[in-house]
């Protein structure tokens, strides 16, 4: 089921080809970030639990001062974190591998959409993700997972829907889907 | 064809890319020319698609080209694309999607003052969502909100007169020199007029802290609780018990999301008409924690430090330690609540003897240091 490699770097632009390097790199950074403040260093393990029982492995250069500054607002680097581990989860364990980017007022929205297709045409799925920098109690992962699918399955109903979820502190990214109807 | 507009999407998503890590940076301006920009390509690839039935492709362009331009405060040209998007053949998630931000477009326009000039005493609050018709709303999502914004302004007026100085209840002196009247409420979709003063006062030459700018430090405040940027707002209110107070008090002042989608206020800076709006949702407190043991007593098995959430009659008050102290009673058992200094009188004491339900963390045996708290539906 795995296509993984050993250790997946952060600093890899080139993971998600269809982002840009330069997003892909603060993303990346972002995630760094959120390891580090948690205490890990240079490379970690994910347990990938949910839809999957997997593991992925991650590693990073060592941040600047510079960039420890940029990312010391929690609550966007955790969103940004997050949001490189999902990208970095779904393109190595799913069928979808390509990520569309369309804009939101919230900010990006990721359709996922299977390799070759153009344009949204083919077979579509959503992207939502959330990241927990540190967990306060054991359940907080399960929680904020079920809090997005019920955000999420709202208004997409009718598509299918990938939550992925990293909790950074416990190094473990819950990924459920749900079937569209 | 598909592949000429793509290399157009794909352009204006890379300009987006680079307008976000800008905006990270700090670099609003040039973040928000750059998203122009994005807006024009994605805008282009859109309209390619107008008149043709490729879905969801033809949709989703117009929805994405639409939130660029909301972003950019172009609700106008949003509004337009929004309703192209529409009258096309969306599947009914990306249908849902172009009606949601259609409603966030359009409620904007309730922030605009009809009829009605605005002194620099005066501001004006304007709610709009599922149960706020024009120039209707439920009686206690208007009056608690009222209340929550009349405390927050009479709590910053003392904040800058007192030099950050706190003090459990409101002084006289500052009910005396701000006090509040409301206008009567008129559609809009439903609005009133806020007055910081007594209706005919006329010196203002002397004035300690003009209502202006009061006004103004109360709208900057909430301008800032709305973009999250709480770090900004802990640093300009500049104490623990004002800045908790303000926390306690917004949290009653904000959309639910059910029945009110958004809280406007729009006032009068510099001569100038500006608007602030909340649309965050305030987190609805929930009971998640039961877990089934042998003492009703929650707080068992949790360590120090752990998040609580419990629900119970807020009964007792306890003055006699300097820590403001609350008792709830949650089947049958007492816990004591150790209550943020600047919450007590103006977010805990109007809800006593009611059903609540706090979060908090777990301090000892029976004791909780509370975080939140709100009335209980049931």
């Amino acid at each position: 089921m795995s296509k993984q490699k050993n250790y997946i770097a952060l600093h890899d632009t080139g993971v998600i080809p269809k982002l840009s390097p330069e997003l892909m790199l603060m993303k990346g950074k972002a995630a760094a970030y959120c390891f580090e403040e948690c205490g890990f260093n240079d490379r970690q393990t994910l347990r990938i639990s949910g839809c999957f029982d997997d593991s992925l492995g991650v590693e990073w250069n060592s941040l600047s001062e510079i960039d420890r500054n940029s990312f010391s607002d929690n609550q966007e680097s955790t969103e940004w974190g997050a949001e490189a581990i999902a990208f970095i989860v779904i393109n190595q364990l799913t069928d979808f591998d390509v990520i569309s980017r369309s804009y939101k007022s919230t900010g990006f929205d990721y359709t996922l959409q299977k390799k070759d297709c153009s344009l949204f045409q083919g077979e579509i799925a959503k992207l939502e993700v959330s990241g927990i920098l540190k967990l306060r109690r054991d359940g907080d992962l399960m929680t904020r997972i079920k809090q997005k699918i019920k955000q999420a399955t709202k208004s997409h109903q009718d598509i299918p829907l990938y939550v992925v979820v990293t909790a950074f502190s416990g190094s473990e990214t819950g990924v459920h889907y749900v079937e569209g109807n | 064809m598909l592949k000429e507009i793509e290399s157009i999407h794909n352009q204006a998503m890379d300009l987006i890319e680079q307008a976000q890590v800008l905006r990270f940076k700090g670099e609003r301006d040039k973040s928000n020319s750059i998203m122009l920009e994005a807006f024009e390509k994605e805008k282009a690839a859109a309209d390619s698609l107008k008149l043709q039935d490729i879905e969801p492709s033809r949709s989703i362009l117009y929805r994405s080209a639409a939130s660029i331009a909301y972003e950019l405060g172009m609700n106008i040209e949003a509004e337009r694309l929004l309703c192209q998007g529409l009258a096309g053949n969306p599947p009914v998630w990306v249908a849902n999607e172009l009606r949601d931000l259609y409603e966030n477009v359009t409620q904007s326009r309730h922030l605009e003052v009809h009829g009605v000039h605005l002194s620099d005493e005066e501001f004006q609050m304007s709610f709009a969502g599922g149960l706020t018709g024009y120039g209707i709303s439920p009686l206690e999502e208007f009056t608690e909100r009222v209340d929550a914004v009349r405390r927050i302004m009479q709590r910053t007026a003392q904040r800058k007169m007192y030099k950050g100085e706190y003090r459990i209840k409101i002084p006289k002196e500052i009910r005396t020199k701000f006090p509040t009247f409301v206008s009567v409420p008129r559609a809009a979709s439903f609005a009133i007029t806020f007055k910081i003063a007594i209706p005919d006062e006329q010196l203002k030459v002397f004035e300690e802290l003009p209502k202006g700018e009061l006004i103004s430090e109360v709208m900057d405040c909430i301008e800032l609780y709305e973009k999250n940027e709480l770090k900004k707002l802990e640093e300009k209110i500049s104490s623990d018990q004002y800045f908790s107070n303000f926390s306690g008090l917004i949290d009653k002042v904000l959309p639910d999301g059910e029945n009110v989608s958004l809280v406007g206020f729009t006032y009068n800076k510099d001569n100038e008409e500006k608007a602030v709006s909340l649309r965050k949702t305030r987190e609805k407190l929930e009971i998640t924690n039961i877990k089934e043991q042998d003492s009703p007593n929650i707080l068992l098995g949790l360590n120090t430090g752990d998040e609580v959430v419990l629900k119970g009659i807020l009964q007792v008050a306890d003055r006699s330690i300097d820590v403001p102290l609350i008792k709830i009673n949650s089947n049958g058992i007492l816990y004591r609540v150790l209550v943020p200094e600047g919450q007590i009188d103006d977010v805990v004491r109007p809800l006593w003897d009611k059903s609540v339900i706090i979060k908090g963390t777990k301090q000892h045996k029976k004791t909780i240091q509370m975080d939140k708290i709100q009335e209980s539906e049931d």
